[in-house]
């Protein structure tokens, strides 16, 4: 991971939910309704990453007929290994662990 | 289970999605799209579409920035979006062209570049042969005002000199006419005076004025100009007093100005006249309205200053400490008197707050006299009205303040327009090269450089956009100036004219400013340098990009 890359606060929830089943297949829906971001928020954020490398897509066939087939969302290894390490650098950056951080260094 | 209004909607909402995004997302507003079906609840379906449009619409304004992606698609021409969007534009920027705010905007900001009289003055050369042929004596008279070529540029040239004659003689055509256009002689004589040229025509004029007008304060004062020593007219300086004493012409004018029952500056007759022949004879440089005629006036002003201060209150004053009240209050009572008319029948509220300080000079002195000759009842209606006029001045005064003086220089509206030019020149000049690059591939066809092709369309939808862009700055930039220009045609109140006018002098002044403010540099190869280094980095920019750039990662289907 580049030292310079950034992530927001929205891009790190997504890696959050993602890696939460690594090796599952998400709909963009339920991606939406576990992180709570809207889908204009969503949808860029897949795009991003998936242009990135780190995210592989598929459409699978629809459930019941009638209806569409649903586009599916998984982390790359390249993708998890960068989402693991955005995820740590995050909670490091969190105001708790910094005091705990600080206590330690203290103690 | 037919779907809800809001289900519906969000459909609607999707299709529109689908048709807005670009090529290269559509798979994802697709992917979008896809879920609607799955989600249970209308409300949170309509939320649903409502960000997937907004995604949609920020992925095409993305694409319109970077037209590279949008462009390469169809390996060197432009995609149908692509051009569809830029044509679009262009054409949208090309109906401002009809807007008349748009059209003046744009030309007096161009024109501020290269100020010229030139043209405004072979215009006026041909409106006045057309009104000369069809005997319009108004029209005459606004050119005999305009033509006044020995000014600036062609100062002692044939072409002046010539000019001159013509003003002349359309002034003369112009009073003939209509016997009652003869105070425009005043408005000339001003003219004149100013630029220290006297004329042939000058007594002819002077004499006809005061026929028609005898009781005018004005055309003495203007007279009284001609006798004074050349450098005697400074503002306020005693000095002036020893070396007019010695100018017996300009006493007897100036005291014949203070017998004057009358006061017209003719201000508001030229506002008139400037007003109506624009309005009907279709002239297009707001600039020229009503140019510099306050400053004339001011003249006029130092006339009545200096007498006033340095004859008639030193003489009444002279004349009270020797007990002779009555020589005083009549010398005190001139100057009152001439205030008077100017604070009544003043044009501006310069000529009301002057005449009321003239006023001040006056009553003060003549309350006094009053009170000592023991007519009280006189000496306190005179303090009252004092009390009035000083109320009047206050109003006046209070009206102008800081911050309307300030926004009278406020150049935000000019720079925008500026900037609006530049824009438009850059983007009609990548444009144009564009349009030539592919015409002459269409003519001798290059091979192999397709990619160069893609960079040069994908600038050819920036400068689209650009222009565009461009085009509503100069129309908003302008508008507050076209509403002061409406403001202006449509009152026949002259003392906002100034103001209202005043910020079309700042445009014109705009690139003066930047031009002196850099000199000791060499101004023009500065601006063609550094409109070089843009136009080579823009270049560069979009070739390196296109030729860096890879197909956009498609779901797989």
């Amino acid at each position: 991971m580049p030292k310079s890359v950034r992530m927001s606060q929205q891009t790190v929830e997504l890696f959050r939910a993602f890696l939460a089943q690594p090796r599952e297949w998400r709909y963009g829906y339920d991606l939406s309704r576990e992180t709570a971001l809207k889908s204009g928020t969503l949808y860029p954020i897949l795009m991003r990453l998936n242009k990135r490398g780190w995210l592989e897509t598929r459409w699978t066939a629809p459930e019941s007929q009638g209806r569409p087939p649903r586009h599916m969302y998984r982390l790359t290894a390249d993708g998890l290994r960068s989402a693991r390490e955005f995820v740590a650098l995050e909670a490091l950056r969190a105001p708790s662990h910094r005091a705990a951080a600080y206590g330690a260094g203290r103690a | 289970m037919q779907p809800t209004l809001a289900k519906k909607l969000a459909r609607r909402l999707m299709a529109l999605a689908l048709l807005i995004s670009p090529p290269n997302s559509r798979a994802w507003i697709r992917a979008m799209a896809a879920e609607l079906d799955y989600i249970d609840g209308s409300s949170k379906a309509l939320s649903w579409s409502i960000g997937c449009f907004g995604a949609a619409l920020k992925q095409r304004f993305i694409s319109l920035l970077s037209p590279g992606a949008l462009v390469i698609e169809t390996e060197g021409g432009m995609s149908k979006v692509a051009k569809i969007s830029a044509i679009a534009l262009v054409v949208a920027s090309a109906l401002f062209l009809f807007a008349p705010t748009f059209q003046q905007g744009l030309k007096l900001t161009a024109a501020s570049w290269h100020p010229s009289d030139t043209a405004w003055f072979s215009k006026m050369r041909a409106l006045g042969a057309r009104a000369e042929k069809n005997n319009d004596a108004q029209t005459l008279a606004f050119v005999a005002m305009q033509l006044n070529g020995d000014w600036e540029s062609n100062a002692g040239s044939t072409a002046a000199a010539e000019d001159r004659a013509l003003r002349d003689n359309y002034a003369n055509e112009a009073v003939r006419q209509q016997p009652q256009l003869t105070w425009i002689y005043c408005s000339l004589l001003n003219r004149d005076y100013l630029r220290g040229q006297s004329d042939p025509n000058d007594a002819l004029w002077l004499a006809q004025l005061q026929k028609s007008d005898p009781t005018n304060a004005e055309v003495y004062a203007v007279e009284a100009a001609y006798y004074a020593p050349a450098h005697a007219l400074g503002w306020n300086t005693a000095e002036d007093r020893a070396l007019l004493v010695s100018a017996p012409g300009w006493l007897s004018r100036m005291a014949k100005a203070f017998d004057s029952t009358n006061y017209d500056s003719y201000i508001s007759r030229e506002a008139d006249l400037d007003r109506d022949v624009w309005l009907h004879r279709n002239l297009d440089d707001p600039s020229r309205l009503f140019s510099g005629t306050f400053g004339y006036r001011l003249w006029d002003f130092a006339n009545f200053n200096l007498y006033s201060k340095y004859f008639l209150l030193t003489t009444a004053a002279d004349a009270e400490a020797k007990g002779d009240l009555r020589t005083a209050e009549d010398d005190y009572g001139k100057v009152a008197r001439l205030g008077e008319l100017m604070e009544l029948h003043g044009d501006t509220d310069i000529q009301t707050l002057f005449g009321i300080g003239l006023q001040k000079s006056a009553n003060q002195h003549i309350q006094a006299i009053l009170e000592k000759s023991g007519n009280a009842p006189a000496a306190n209606l005179l303090a009252f009205q004092m009390e009035l006029e000083q109320d009047i001045a206050h109003r006046i005064s209070s009206q102008i303040t800081p911050a309307k003086l300030e926004s009278r220089y406020q150049t935000t509206d000019a720079w925008l327009m500026q900037l609006s030019l530049l824009g438009m020149a850059i983007s009609l000049a990548l444009l144009l090269s564009c349009g030539g690059y592919f015409a002459l591939r269409r003519v001798v066809g290059f091979a192999g450089l397709q990619r160069v092709g893609a960079a040069l369309a994908s600038m050819g939808v920036v400068a689209t956009i650009l222009l565009f862009a461009s085009t509503i700055a100069m129309y908003f930039g302008y508008s507050s100036y076209a509403v002061a220009l409406r403001e202006y045609l449509n009152t026949s109140n002259t003392r906002d004219a100034y103001s209202l006018l005043f910020r079309f002098t700042v445009l014109e002044e705009l690139p003066a400013r930047l031009y002196y403010s850099f000199r000791g540099v060499d101004f023009w190869y500065t601006v063609i340098a550094l409109g070089g280094v843009i136009v080579v980095w823009i270049l560069y920019r979009q070739i390196s990009r296109t030729f860096r750039h890879s197909a956009p990662v498609q779901p797989a289907a």
